[in-house]
């Protein structure tokens, strides 16, 4: 008997062979016990493939808010990267600048501190 | 946009527009799948409430990770193995946190027996499935709930086909009973 139970709990979900089928088949014409168990199982399986389950009803829209929120989130943190990377460049740049030229004026900034003018090449013209 | 054939055309260019940016078809996504998620997660995790939240979960993550749809499998499929990954890990993180004391445990046992008098099959086969392991749950889920195939369903939670049936036979013979006695 409890081999043919577990045959016919396998063929609701795997094809059995041609003397498998022979033998469950034979089984349940002749069991009363057999086709009970037969029912309550089938009344299960319907039971559970019938469940109906669904989201609350503004999950979809909460959904889609999220969504829109991440991709400005997303814009917004591209956003910092970049902008906070040019903030340490310029701040290290200007570090630079004050502990090689030891103040952070115009010329330093440029480049150009200390810097005087050939004069010997306006006498040419 | 590149024209698409073939068995999942429709899926595949919804995920084409919603990753050119077209919210809509994410939404027709969503609104197309959000049942069938709701019934494997409800299934996984018997809880309404955490039900939402990993419900929202899932399909960030697939809008997150779209880009890598290529249409290789259903649309649903790939759906619910993100669903079902997240249920386990939710599960996972419940374990750990043991959220009942066995005291509240008991209650809990009580008031559902009163509640099931009203034979609300819904409620009764969620409370059923809470009974049942976390493994033998996820076979009921996908094969007899959701219908997926034997092989399918061993795809999707990377078991051996032969694991599956078994476990599908140890769970129907685990149900059975667990939802005989909360019908009395």
């Amino acid at each position: 008997m409890e081999d043919v139970k577990k045959l016919l709990l396998r063929s609701y979900d795997a094809p059995l062979s041609e003397e498998e089928n022979r033998k469950l088949k034979a089984a349940l014409l002749h069991s009363e016990a057999l086709r009970a168990e037969k029912k309550e199982l089938d009344n299960m399986r319907t039971k559970l493939s019938d469940f109906e389950m669904d989201f609350t009803q503004d999950f979809t829209e909460r959904l889609m808010q999220r969504i829109a929120g991440e991709k400005g989130f997303t814009f917004l943190s591209v956003f910092r990267t970049v902008a906070f990377s040019g903030i340490a460049a310029i701040i290290l740049v200007l570090v630079t600048v004050y502990f090689m030229d030891g103040s952070l004026n115009i010329e330093s900034l440029l480049g150009i501190n200390g810097y005087a003018p050939d004069l010997g090449l306006l006498t040419i013209f | 946009m590149e024209k698409v054939t073939g068995k999942y055309a429709d899926d595949i260019s919804l995920v084409n527009a919603a990753i050119s940016g077209d919210q809509k078809a994410f939404e027709e996504i969503v609104v197309k799948y959000r049942t069938m998620v709701a019934k494997i997660i409800a299934g996984m995790l018997g809880n309404r409430t955490d039900a939402d939240d990993v419900g929202q979960e899932t399909f960030l993550r697939f809008y997150r990770s779209m880009h890598q749809y290529k249409g290789d499998a259903a649309l649903g499929t790939y759906l619910t193995r993100i669903a079902i990954n997240l249920s386990l890990n939710e599960l996972k993180k419940r374990k750990s946190h043991r959220w009942l004391s066995l005291e509240e445990k008991h209650e809990n046992i009580i008031a559902d027996k009163h509640s099931y008098r009203s034979h609300d099959d819904t409620e009764l086969v969620e409370k059923a499935l809470a009974q049942l392991d976390t493994k033998f749950r996820a076979v009921v889920v996908l094969r007899i709930m959701q219908g997926f195939s034997t092989k399918e369903t061993a795809q999707i939670l990377k078991l051996p086909l032969g694991t599956v049936l078994s476990r599908l036979a140890r769970a129907q013979e685990k149900l059975k009973p667990i939802l005989q006695k909360l019908e009395e």
